[in-house]
């Protein structure tokens, strides 16, 4: 093989012109141009769209990828899918740029191939460089259909359909599969309560309830993944699957666990549960079974009093990032207060564990930074939000 | 092994002839395969690099030579020395140090240059002016770009 190579350099015109003053970076071989630009970090792409037409395509190639992540370059990138109140209703989905370079803003993604249809009440997972959007309503009916976004390049594709349509399902990815559990309408009793997508062989299967009684009622329940188990959490049940065994599981524990997340902003950043309840951040530790207030936070709570309500928590590559509601209220001429605009806030915190003098486990909360992202707003929705490696 | 097979000896574009240590040399894949294979005996023509280059790439591999065989350096200092190495490079000399570390298929040299040319470019006008690179959109398609791209509540 490597003969060969050699003969073809031999025989392949000179590459460049060795004496000539200065070759230019353009006459270099593609794949060492992107090897280049692979190095250079991911935040600087969107102002180097604009160097040269090579540029613009090479950035948004596959290539780009897999050169990063040959010389372990990916980074989390945080995804934001926004419904906005028309004419701007098709820019739907951004990326949150610097968010660790004192200040991040939102950047609209720009699609490849034909952009997926605005779709609400869907849930989306993602799967390495993949997010899944499952499901939800397109002008308000249900669908069963599933589109893939490649973060490497921005294009979309379709997945196998659900076997039912769902609308407000929970969605969580484990060991090689997408389970999707709840909102469903119709009364097939053996789908009713979930199915599982295997990546693998891109095929979903039904997921057993737990039980003999009925199914979830759609907005009603959250999936949480804890120590490689899965577990469905309702109001007044807590459920445990076991990917291994294939079963539901009988045992629970963590007691106390539910309250705070139900119907609330949550994550798991490395096995452990964050939430924000009570106007805090939150953290549930499992060995005595208690929820404890993230410390070193104060910065933030002054920056934002309790009216400007969390709506999102996500694990950022193991930071909290937390987005927040802030409505800007005015007073009209008649001295009656009206909400005029809506903004989104957004929150990076690093987190540390550390011993408190007592012995027993705290977590400390260190803001990176924290400023407005989307900017008065008279309307918006946000459809979700997560951190996908690319 | 006779002395003489210990060494080679590498022959630039511009008839430069450069004698060192065959495990030096043998870092470059491309050197390593003609040795193999072409059976040219002691002297290799090198048809694509200049003598300026190679005496550059050829400080590099003794460097890592060295560093590889008895382990005196650690690679703390190892990585001064490359961050040293192409620190002050002009963008010609650090353009042809890649060129010739493709050619000669020396994967260190090649990911070290690479690095350095993303070190030393960040923003648009370092490509314009540091890589020579033409902006070639018309004023168009550039405001279309950034149409595309812009802030998106922008009013």
């Amino acid at each position: 093989m490597e003969t060969t190579k050699m003969t073809n350099t031999d025989e392949a015109p000179p590459l460049f012109h060795p004496l000539s003053s200065s070759p230019s970076f353009s006459s270099l071989p593609d794949e060492i141009v992107v090897s280049c630009l692979a190095r250079i970090p991911r935040s600087h792409y969107r102002s180097l769209l604009l160097v040269s037409k090579s540029f613009y395509y090479l950035l948004s190639s596959p290539e780009m990828y897999s050169a990063r992540s040959q010389i372990g370059a990916t980074v989390p990138c945080l995804y934001v899918c926004l419904w906005l109140p028309k004419p701007k209703s098709q820019r739907s989905w951004f990326t949150l740029m610097n968010p660790a370079e004192g200040e991040s803003s939102l950047a609209p993604v720009r699609f490849s191939s034909s952009y997926a249809p605005v779709g609400l009440d869907s849930t989306t997972v993602t799967v390495g460089f993949e997010i899944y959007k499952i499901g939800g309503t397109v002008a308000n009916k249900l669908t069963i259909a599933v589109r893939v976004l490649d973060c490497r390049n921005h294009t979309w594709r379709r997945a196998p359909a659900l076997l039912v349509a769902r609308k407000g399902a929970k969605s969580c990815f484990l060991d090689g599969k997408i389970y999707v559990i709840g909102g469903c309408r119709k009364r097939k009793r053996s789908m009713i309560w979930g199915e599982v997508l295997d990546i693998k062989t891109q095929t979903w299967k039904p997921l057993s309830s737990p039980s003999d009684n009925n199914g979830l009622d759609p907005s009603d329940h959250e999936v949480v993944v804890l120590g490689g188990r899965l577990y469905v959490i309702t109001k007044h049940d807590k459920y445990a699957y076991d990917p291994k065994e294939g079963r539901w599981l009988l045992e629970m524990g963590f007691a106390g666990l539910e309250e705070p997340i139900i119907s609330r902003p949550f994550c798991v950043i490395e096995n452990v549960v964050f939430a924000a309840h009570g106007g805090k951040y939150k953290w549930y530790d499992s060995r005595p079974g208690m929820w404890s207030v993230v410390k070193n936070l104060d910065i933030l709570y002054a920056k934002h009093p309790r009216k400007n309500r969390t709506i999102q928590l996500v694990n950022y590559s193991g930071k909290l990032v937390i987005l927040l509601h802030e409505e800007l209220m005015t007073i009209n001429c008649w001295g009656q207060i009206r909400t005029q605009y809506m903004r989104i806030w957004c929150a990076v915190i690093r987190l540390e564990k550390r011993l408190s003098s007592s012995g027993s486990e705290e977590i400390w909360g260190e803001l990176e930074c924290c400023n407005v992202v989307v900017p008065t707003v008279p309307k918006y929705k946000l459809l979700s939000c997560l951190s996908v490696s690319v | 092994m006779s002395k003489s097979e210990k060494k080679i000896v590498l022959k630039s574009l511009d008839n430069e002839a450069f004698e060192v240590e065959k495990a030096v040399a043998l870092q470059s894949q491309t050197i390593w395969v003609m040795c193999e294979d072409k059976c040219v005996g002691n002297e290799i023509p090198l048809e694509n690099v200049t003598g300026q280059i190679l005496a550059k790439v050829i400080d590099y591999c003794k460097k890592h030579a060295v560093v590889d065989g008895d382990g005196d350096e650690s690679s703390e200092e190892l990585k001064n020395w490359d961050t040293e190495f192409t620190k002050n490079m002009d963008q010609s000399t650090l353009f042809n140090m890649i060129l010739a570390a493709n050619y000669l298929n020396i994967k260190s040299l090649l990911n070290l240059t690479c690095q350095a040319v993303a070190d030393k470019t960040k923003t648009i006008d370092e490509f314009h002016t540091f890589l020579n690179i033409e902006n070639n959109f018309t004023p168009e398609e550039e405001a279309q770009i950034c149409q595309e791209n812009l802030w998106a509540f922008d009013d």
